[in-house]
């Protein structure tokens, strides 16, 4: 089996399992340079907002929501970030390594390979984002909800 | 004037008093917030126990860079690193240590950054309606539990960094093993 078959699986398989436990990267490629993932899972970035009653009785609760809401979404956003740059640096070294010693179009097929794996990755990344995303903007709901005291 | 009618006209006083202490003393049996907890439990924000920030201080633990004799035991013996045998092996081990330490240092940007928003909900929640003097003072109540959480950021920066550049260290030091 081709080597980047084997890593899509790899993949294939990691991204599978993230959906049913937090995504925990576990040696997707060689592994060369982190062991884990050193960015906060996205999906536990909203489980550290609980604002739903916080603002209830002030004056400027909506607002109060809104903003929670939005630093909510800052850090789901900056723990992507993160996970991007993670990604990348990750591939970097792993393709380094596995491409080591190749030419020619075994070293094109080779890169090729690795740059679909940071692909699919930046794809799950951006897709976990929307879901963080959503997670906060379902907190904001029930922290307006309980503005108006309904 | 005589001493009874003295206590009756202070009867209502002392009954007032009374009843203002009945929250307090009710309040007395709770635990008290503890304004040098880091974790601040009374945030607007959510549970004190959790931020959504990365450990600064995991981060070079979780580099990988050296084999280990027992892959499954990482106090076995380092027997070389993931790029011996490369030519730019000592440049890769390099740019790892700038890896970590990126990575550490946008862990101590976000515990810095939640501080400060724990600290700014606190005082719109806490303060709300408050001008001049009296905003001045209620605001300050919040400045010790964010002076805190942002020194106790702080304090994980230069460890942090110089766990990355030891285990980039440690790394470089393998490239010419066999």
């Amino acid at each position: 089996m081709r080597p980047e078959l084997v890593r899509r699986a790899l993949v294939l398989a990691l991204v599978c399992a993230s959906a049913l436990v937090p995504l925990r990267v576990a040696r997707a490629g060689l592994g060369s340079l982190y062991t884990e993932l050193v960015c906060r899972e996205i999906s536990d970035v909203p489980k550290a907002f609980d604002f739903a009653t916080s603002f209830v009785g002030l004056v400027n609760c909506d607002r109060l929501c809104l903003d929670a809401f939005l630093v909510c979404k800052r850090d789901v956003d900056e723990a992507a970030s993160c996970q991007v740059a993670f990604a990348n640096d990750w591939i970097a070294f792993d393709s380094r390594l596995d491409c080591n010693g190749e030419s020619g179009s075994a070293l094109s097929d080779c890169k090729a390979g690795w740059a679909a794996d940071k692909k699919f990755w930046q794809d799950t990344i951006k897709g976990n984002q929307l879901s963080g995303r959503f997670s906060c903007g379902t907190k904001l709901n029930g922290c307006s909800t309980n503005c108006s005291g309904h | 004037m005589t001493r009874a009618p003295l206590l009756l006209r202070l009867l209502p006083l002392c009954v007032a008093t009374l009843l203002a202490l009945v929250p307090l003393l009710a309040l007395a049996g709770a635990p008290l917030p503890d304004p040098n907890d880091p974790n601040d439990p009374n945030s607007p924000l959510g549970r004190g126990d959790d931020i959504p920030c990365f450990d600064a201080a995991k981060v070079a633990p979780s580099l990988s860079l050296v084999i280990h004799s027992d892959p499954n035991d990482p106090n076995s013996p380092v027997t070389g690193s993931f790029y011996s045998g490369l030519k730019d092996c000592a440049t890769l081990c390099k740019r790892a240590g700038v890896s970590c330490a990126k990575f550490v240092k946008r862990a101590v940007a976000c515990e810095l950054r939640f501080a400060d928003d724990r600290a700014r909900f606190k005082v719109r929640t806490n303060c709300e309606g408050l001008r001049g003097a009296e905003l001045k003072t209620c605001a300050a109540e919040s400045e010790p539990a964010r002076t805190l959480q942002r020194q106790t950021a702080s304090n994980k920066l230069t460890p942090a960094l110089d766990a990355c550049a030891a285990r980039a260290a440690e790394c470089t030091g393998t490239c010419n093993a066999p």
